[in-house]
């Protein structure tokens, strides 16, 4: 058993909490070039919290290197997808009874250190989920122009939606409460790529959002803003928000 | 109509229904869709030994052509169905999802006992 205590993590109100659990999940598919680097980096910071990797069927020797670390290895039995793999994440934090959840990327693109800021944040039981925003911090790496505008326009419509500003909701650098793994755990949560949808979800369920600025590093191997993606990905982003207003509508 | 179409028709709507049979015997086809597609066969069977008929239908429709309204009703039939199939494959990806991330988790919880 391993507890947030000695290695400083501030607890309720700024004081130590003596029996809470915190998990690390990290998604991965096809990382092996950068995953070690990462758990040995999120190893020394954090010797005493539990990491989990949930291998998406990486097809080279990703799972491997992070059991060789000794890190907690859930692998999928064929590619699901990144939002998929976040969630069995989640759904194994909620069977294994975890407190709190930090989620973090494996290709590079998020540095380890900023957890602590993520979750000291969190602990101040002030907001269920703590994004880290690139947006917000000054040194983070330059966007792309029609990435950035992409940004720009659904966060107008989270605004717009629910009168809360998020200025980088396609973050992938977060920290949570169980309230909000327990809501990630439902069947909206998108299994592709989560994003406003999902946000403006957990701001309609009541949950409180906060934001702190978090480096991030560019990421020139990935594959998902190329191509015709990112046509698919804005209009499913519409469809998706349109789709999910309708449905919170039925329900409330 | 001429008879050698007539003919053609009830003898592709028999071997149509006769196939189905041949699945459902084999249990390739559940019972739900072997009734769905039996209907259909019977459909076509009736539509082509009741030629007549179909004229009247598209004359009431306004259709000129009976052969129209076949394909009229064909197309609009195949796009129903493949409606439902889409809303079918989406609810067993949905259901493919779960038993993969159960899975693997199970797994995992597994090796993780068996280390003990």
């Amino acid at each position: 058993m391993h507890y947030l205590t000695e290695k400083g993590f501030l607890g309720n109100k700024g004081r130590l909490i003596m029996d809470e659990r915190l998990l690390i999940i990290i998604p991965a598919f096809n990382e092996e070039l950068k995953i070690g680097t990462i758990i040995n980096k999120t190893r020394d910071m954090f010797p005493d919290i539990d990491i989990l990797l949930v291998n998406d069927s990486s097809t080279d020797k990703t799972p491997i290197i992070a059991k060789d670390k000794g890190v907690r290895v859930i692998s999928h039995p064929f590619n699901l997808g990144y939002g998929c793999a976040l969630q069995t994440g989640y759904k194994y934090a909620v069977a294994a009874n975890y407190d709190y959840v930090v989620q973090m990327d494996a290709d590079g693109q998020h540095d380890p250190q900023f957890i602590k800021r993520l979750v000291d944040e969190l602990l101040k039981d002030e907001a269920d989920l703590i994004l880290g925003s690139r947006y917000l911090d000054v040194e983070s790496y330059k966007v792309s122009l029609p990435r950035k505008m992409g940004v720009v326009v659904f966060s107008e419509i989270i605004l717009w939606i629910t009168g809360k500003k998020i200025t980088d909701p396609t973050s992938g650098f977060q920290a949570m409460n169980r309230k909000v793994v327990d809501l990630y755990v439902s069947e909206y949560f998108p299994v592709d790529y989560p994003d406003a949808d999902i946000i403006i979800f957990l701001l309609r369920k009541g949950m409180r959002i906060k934001e702190i600025p978090v480096r991030m590093y560019a990421n020139n191997n990935k594959s998902m803003h190329s191509g015709l993606k990112p046509i698919y990905y804005i209009i499913k982003m519409f469809l998706v928000i349109f789709i999910g207003l309708l449905r919170y509508k039925k329900e409330d | 109509m001429a008879i050698n179409y007539r003919i053609i028709s009830i003898v592709v709507s028999l071997l149509f229904t006769g196939l189905i049979l041949l699945f459902v015997k084999k249990e390739c086809l559940n019972e739900k869709l072997a009734i769905f597609w039996l209907s259909l066969g019977i459909i076509m069977f009736l539509a082509a030994v009741f030629f007549d008929s179909l004229i009247y239908i598209s004359l009431l429709l306004g259709i000129i052509d009976p052969n129209n309204l076949i394909f009229f009703g064909g197309i609009i039939f195949l796009l129903c169905f493949c409606l439902i199939v889409s809303v079918k494959i989406s609810e067993f990806k949905d259901k493919i999802k779960i038993l993969a991330q159960e899975n693997a988790i199970l797994k995992f919880e597994v090796s993780e006992i068996k280390k003990h």
